[in-house]
């Protein structure tokens, strides 16, 4: 968000490489962006936001 | 050239649906055989709130091109659709990437060069639109956007004088997307889906498309469908109200461990 609010066509263009093109799957996407710490504080009752 | 679709053209579409019961299940790259280029695409949920972002993920990838998208509110998924050149229209009532960060720099970059637009209603306009759809009339009277500047760039909407009270309202154009792309928490496998909370405009928005596009966090039984049919929104195939249906459900497998 910072990237983008900072330069917006560069950031939303680096953002759309590493997370929308690059990625080979869905998945790997979700675990790009944190689904499994997501899942572990989920199992543990904590919230990520916590920290 | 008016965009509202005749009731004619409406029915026609409607006769030529595939209405059957069956699994509908497909993969999530498969985005690309149900949204042409040039397709007017309905996004479900508001904001942040229950963005149908796999969706939207997948036809980037897809590489699909001059869409016109319309949201109650945008979001960050705005700016990807602009950027990625996936659509260079968007029909909304809020551009941010939320509210904390002020008006979308990338679409003031978009709009702003020329490159794509931002056709701006008020919030309640676009669920009127939407509701117009979803009914199958051309128009909905409404009394926002009434004396605010927003209308000055709205031509597509008539102010008229009402026949029964002879006040002042607005006629805005239904809004029939050619696409709806929807995200629930569960569904079964024909597309009879459940969503928890907020609902915003996506019933109305699922009614009035002619194509139906759900992604779910988890594909349930049928009999589960059944045991709370109260919060089943989103029917397979249409009832006597429910005219203008028809669901396609994606299964995010990565987002299914996530509700075991």
């Amino acid at each position: 968000m910072q990237r983008v609010n900072k330069d917006p066509v560069a950031g939303i263009k680096e953002y759309l490489d590493r997370f929308v093109y690059e990625p080979k799957s869905w998945s790997e996407f979700l675990d790009l962006i944190g689904l499994h710490e997501l899942l572990t504080a989920t199992r543990e009752g904590i919230s990520i936001y916590d920290a | 050239m008016s965009s509202v679709k005749p009731y004619e053209r409406l029915r026609k579409d409607l006769a030529e649906r595939d209405r059957s019961l069956r699994e509908k299940v497909v993969a999530l790259g498969d985005i690309g055989s149900f949204v042409h280029d040039g397709d007017t695409v309905g996004i479900g949920g508001s904001t942040m709130s229950r963005t149908p972002m796999a969706l939207i993920w997948a036809l980037i990838r897809a590489k699909r091109r001059k869409l016109k998208c319309c949201r109650s509110i945008t979001s960050s998924d705005g700016d990807l659709l602009f950027a990625s050149n996936v659509s260079d229209h968007i029909v909304t009532s809020w551009f941010s990437q939320s509210i904390l960060w002020g008006v979308s720099k990338v679409m003031r970059h978009y709009v702003e060069s020329g490159k794509a637009q931002f056709e701006e209603w008020s919030h309640l306009a676009i669920g009127m639109r939407l509701r117009a759809g979803a009914m199958g009339i051309p128009f909905m009277p409404i009394r926002p956007m009434l004396g605010s500047d927003v209308l000055k760039e709205r031509p597509e909407a008539k102010e008229f004088d009402c026949p029964f009270t002879g006040e002042k309202l607005l006629l805005v154009p239904a809004l029939n997307p050619d696409v709806a792309l929807i995200h629930v928490q569960r569904c079964d496998s024909y597309g009879n889906a459940q969503i928890d909370g907020l609902q915003f405009m996506d019933i109305d928005l699922a009614l009035a498309a002619n194509k139906v596009i759900l992604s779910t966090e988890r594909i349930v039984s049928n009999d589960q469908i059944r045991r709370s049919p109260d919060q089943t929104k989103f029917h397979f195939s249409p009832s006597t109200r429910l005219s203008r249906f028809r669901t396609d459900a994606l299964h995010m497998n990565a987002t299914a461990p996530m509700n075991r």
